[in-house]
């Protein structure tokens, strides 16, 4: 798990904050990909190629996802790298009441255990410091 | 009830897509990227069908499960390490989930 040269409070800042950005990129690619799913579940049958449009770019943004999974991948345990990906959640929160779902007490809680479950995972992580 | 099949899929899709592109990153082997982009598609269109009915919000906490699963699914499948935090930490995960379906 940790580098072979051995790699330091810099080598361990250096890891952490290339996580920070991939999963910042994920993140970022995930709730657009929502909200594109979102708007084509809205579409009517008879915008077929409007529908299919919106599902070509989802699967692109699913694409650019993969190419960041894999350097993801490449780098860190996938006990680490999946659940930082989750603070995702109060992101599309708000995008659904963006979007004028219903958001409940009982939603926000749900997405603040959900968060902090996130958190806990991060803090507990048994390697000291991912590879960079 | 079609569209919490649709969300069961998409979730079974994801976790199966994750595990084989981890695994591919382990051994290398062509086929196993395959499978994984495959399940990564698959889970799109499935996604949209659950997100149809069940709303936005409810998909994407749902698939809060995938953060679950797969990583208890490394565990067993690549030998990963799992600490108190860790579990801790999933169960928040599941409760969170729990909790959000209630309202």
């Amino acid at each position: 798990m940790n580098g072979s040269a051995g790699p330091g409070e810099p080598g361990k800042h250096r890891a952490t904050a290339l996580l920070v950005a991939f999963v910042a990129g994920n993140v970022s690619l995930q709730l657009l990909a929502a909200k594109l799913v979102k708007d084509a579940s809205a579409l009517p049958p008879s915008r077929p190629f409007a529908l299919a449009a919106l599902l070509g770019i989802v699967l692109a943004l699913a694409a650019a996802r993969f190419l960041v999974w894999g350097e993801m991948h490449k780098r860190y345990p996938l006990s680490l790298a999946y659940p930082a990906n989750a603070l995702f959640f109060p992101l599309v929160m708000a995008l659904a009441w963006f979007y004028g779902e219903t958001v409940t007490k009982a939603n926000i809680a749900g997405a603040a255990l959900v968060t902090f479950g996130v958190v806990l995972c991060l803090l507990g992580n048994p390697d000291e410091a991912p590879d960079p | 009830m079609t569209a919490w099949i649709a969300l069961a899929a998409s979730l079974l899709c994801t976790i199966g897509a994750q595990l084989y592109f981890k695994a591919y990153h382990l051994q290398h082997r062509r086929a196993l990227l395959w499978m994984a982009l495959a399940l990564f598609t698959a889970a799109v269109p499935c996604t949209m069908f659950a997100v149809r009915d069940l709303g936005v919000a409810r998909v994407y906490v749902a698939a809060a499960l995938n953060y679950v699963a797969a990583p208890l699914l490394a565990i067993r499948l690549f030998g990963e390490r799992f600490g108190r935090l860790q579990v801790a930490g999933l169960a928040f995960i599941v409760a969170g989930v729990v909790v959000y379906n209630l309202a």
